[in-house]
């Protein structure tokens, strides 16, 4: 009755949680461009957007979400991230975002508890 | 059996869950899914129905006091319900309900307090059970390249470079922007950012007016060697950003497209100049140059005119001196077989003036051009006379690269090739002649090619069509001309009047006539009677329109001789090519066995058309592989002497007496 269960409900889902922050980052900053007194407003925002709606999903887990706004300038990024976990019940999830003015780079880190 | 301590155990049972089962709904009544009490009660139902006594035995076996062990799949969610310590001495801590069963790790165990106002639930994890398995996850990455942009950077009026900028470090390269105001059609450079704010810096590179609203001038320590860039800024005081739609829509507009044509073409002249601005007239820089003087040179070449795209693949067809700029040339080609693509027939006016190596207008047609010439009266017409029969006209007035006016492809004008096109007659009256391969001439007005003013056939003997390959006028003369046809002879031919056709056959070629060149060089004696043509036969003859048969003939050439011309200047000097690229210039005053001098082209392409400039200083030939090269005549062979002239007469008798020798004794062979 329990061993079936820990398999879904207790893995990171890495399509679930996409798909949740690509509605947070959506609902934040979707239609604007790269403003500067307004950016500080959007990171919090997507932040709290996307942890709210991740602890809704009510699964086991410790959460860390970052979220990095680039204004589109011509300059170069480079970002790299590993973790020490364990591989089958831990996850992490990076999205990329992008309109015209700038990019917004979420990565959501999962761990079982 | 005592019924009572299990009656009781039950009574207690059957109390806490009803209990608590109610405080529980009432607390958290939105995380209770349905599933928890569906689970709860199945199982309490469960195992109150199935058998009453075997959970609460197992219970009792342990302890008095036992903690109920209620097993569920939903464990996970009474985390959120209470949230507990979870440490794993929370078991200890548990101790007062005697909890024995932590020991279990496939399942959690859920302590209940007895005291049913502070719920505290306490959850074992799984892998406390379990030893921690851990491991290097893969690396996330997330990368943007930076955006390639190339800039151009001039160097700035004012020199001084300001102090303004400190924040930037030094080397960093700066990107800078050409942005063209396309209402005004002005440049001006404008620096864009250090930091995230674009600093917009004004950099003037027209001459006229200021643009105010820039600050200080970009420091020139930065890059200048980068490229230009036609982006617009997004900054505080610019024009607003034009869409791509619109931009493409002003670029294609007429007025732009007027005013870049003009515009580039007065920018590649002047890039194209070297002029020596070191020239020193005193002749002591003179001993470097000994290649370069022309005074023992007889010919040198002076210009090569090809362009990649227009004249790559193709041949000259005809080549012809503009009247009015005798700097300019116009050269005709016929089809690129390698890009069947790109229209068959290209007219391509080059000028002699400017270093500039692309020609001065383009014009192109569906048909292959076989003979080009300007229309003598009208100095913006060039006229085009193409494979199809079609005669073109092009004006370099519009902006068209296509001809202006066409002649109708009907029977009533021409349906063969055309290879002859000449402007004859005076300022007020003067006609396009035009002569095509199946011997019909057509005479046409200019402002009016729909229909030939006046045609004729010119025929043989009632009956045998000439083929028309080259056609001359002698000079001053608009109704009687020379052809040359496909078979090697020679006519004379009338325009008008009661004997208009044909008149006398030459014979004397034993390969069709390629070129016919009338006397023009006027002067004291009229030479206007002779003519010289080429013919596939290797020989130049020279002829009299007095007699039927050649006065000369010039073998001294051992491949196809593909054009002729008389100097306009010179009476006694004549040019032809052959198709081993071969330029002869003959003095018939000098020696008729051989040319007075000679010049072979690099590469030895068969040279199609030659032709003298009006200045009779210059000879233009076209080549097979779409090159035309312009050379200069040395002054000792190309300007005419006083004498030249009866010069020539004493020459012409002497020509005479030889081929009436020659005939005699020809005769007298026969005879004998």
């Amino acid at each position: 009755m329990d061993e079936f269960q820990t398999g879904e409900e207790t893995a990171f889902v890495v399509d679930e949680v996409s798909t949740i922050i690509k509605e947070s980052v959506e609902g934040a900053i979707g239609g604007n461009a790269y403003q500067h007194s307004r950016v500080n407003q959007w990171t919090t925002n997507v932040v709290e957007q996307s942890l709210s709606q991740l602890s809704k999903l009510g699964k086991p887990f410790k959460y860390i979400v970052t979220c990095v706004i680039m204004q589109k300038n011509g300059a170069g990024l480079q970002t790299a991230s590993s973790c020490f976990w364990d591989n089958t019940t831990d996850g992490s999830c990076t999205v990329r975002w992008g309109n015209k003015s700038m990019y917004c780079i979420v990565s959501v880190f999962g761990l079982a508890i | 059996m005592s019924l009572t301590p299990t009656f009781l155990s039950l009574l207690l049972l059957f109390l806490f869950l009803f209990c608590i089962f109610p405080l529980f709904y009432f607390m958290t009544n939105q995380l209770i899914t349905h599933s928890l009490t569906h689970s709860l009660t199945h199982s309490l139902t469960h195992s109150l129905t199935h058998s009453l006594t075997h959970p609460l035995t197992h219970s009792l076996t342990h302890s008095t006091a036992q903690p109920l062990r209620v097993i569920t799949e939903d464990t996970c969610l009474f985390h959120y319900l209470v949230p507990a310590p979870m440490s794993p001495s929370a078991k200890s801590m548990c101790s007062e309900t005697g909890s024995q069963d932590s020991g279990d790790g496939n399942s959690r165990t859920l302590h209940w307090d007895p005291d049913p106002s502070t719920l505290q639930l306490h959850s074992d994890s799984d892998l406390l059970g379990r030893s921690l398995r851990l491991g290097m996850a893969k690396v996330t990455q997330v990368d943007f390249p930076p955006k390639q942009s190339v800039s151009y950077s001039k160097e700035t009026q004012t020199p001084t470079c300001t102090q303004t900028h400190t924040q930037a470090k030094p080397g960093s390269p700066c990107v800078l922007c050409v942005t063209s105001n396309l209402q005004t059609f002005k440049s001006m450079l404008c620096c864009c950012e250090h930091d995230i704010e674009p600093v917009c810096v004004g950099v003037f590179v027209a001459e006229e007016e200021e643009e105010e609203e820039m600050a200080e001038p970009k420091p020139a320590e930065e890059s200048k060697e980068e490229k230009a860039d036609q982006e617009e800024k997004q900054e505080e005081v610019t024009p607003k950003d034009l869409t791509e739609e619109e931009k493409m829509q002003l670029l294609h507009s007429e007025e732009f497209m007027a005013f870049f044509d003009r515009g580039s073409r007065i920018v590649e002249r002047a890039l194209s100049e070297r002029v020596d601005v070191c020239f020193d007239y005193s002749g002591r820089d003179l001993e470097d140059k000994e290649g370069e003087m022309q005074a023992g040179a007889k010919m040198s070449l002076n210009r090569a005119f090809s362009d990649e795209r227009w004249s790559k693949n193709r041949v000259v067809t005809c080549l012809d001196w503009s009247p009015q700029y005798p700097e300019l040339l116009v050269a005709s080609y016929n089809n690129n077989e390698e890009a069947p693509h790109e229209p068959d027939g290209v007219a391509l006016v080059w000028n002699m003036k400017f270093k500039k190596t692309t020609p001065e207008y383009t014009f192109h047609c569906q048909s292959a051009v076989m003979s080009a010439a300007f229309a003598r009266f009208h100095p913006n017409l060039v006229v085009g006379g193409t494979y199809s029969g079609q005669i073109v006209l092009w004006d370099n007035r519009s902006n068209k690269r296509t001809p202006v006016q066409r002649t109708p492809l009907s029977a009533s004008a021409h349906t063969h090739p055309v290879y002859c096109v000449n402007v004859v007659g005076t300022q007020n009256a003067h006609n396009l002649i035009s002569i095509s391969t199946d011997g019909k001439m057509c005479s046409w007005s200019l402002d009016m090619l729909s229909q030939p003013q006046d045609s004729l056939e010119l025929v043989f003997k009632q009956s045998k069509a000439v083929a028309v390959t080259s056609m001359a006028f002698p000079l001053g003369d608009v109704n009687n001309f020379v052809v040359g046809s496909e078979d090697g002879s020679v006519y004379t031919a009338c325009r008008h009047g009661s004997k208009a056709g044909i008149s006398d056959v030459f014979e004397g070629h034993h390969g069709p006539v390629t070129g016919l060149s009338c006397h023009s060089a006027g002067g004291p004696v009229d030479f206007s009677h002779l003519f010289i043509s080429a013919s596939f036969d290797w020989t130049v003859k020279l002829w009299t329109t007095k007699s039927t048969r050649p006065l000369y003939s010039f073998e001294d050439s051992c491949d196809y001789v593909y054009d002729v011309m008389w100097s306009p200047t010179h009476p006694a000097l004549f040019a032809c090519v052959d198709g081993s690229g071969r330029l002869d210039l003959w003095n018939l005053n000098n020696d008729t066995e051989v040319p007075s001098a000679s010049v072979c082209v690099n590469g030895s392409p068969a040279l199609n058309r030659v032709r003298w400039a009006h200045s009779g200083r210059e000879i233009a030939t076209g080549d097979s592989d779409g090159q035309v090269l312009v050379y200069d005549v040395g002054e000792q062979i190309c300007v005419p002497k006083a004498d030249e002239w009866t010069r020539l007469v004493h020459t012409l008798v002497e020509i005479n007496e030889n081929r009436d020798e020659g005939e005699e004794l020809a005769a007298q062979r026969l005879v004998a």
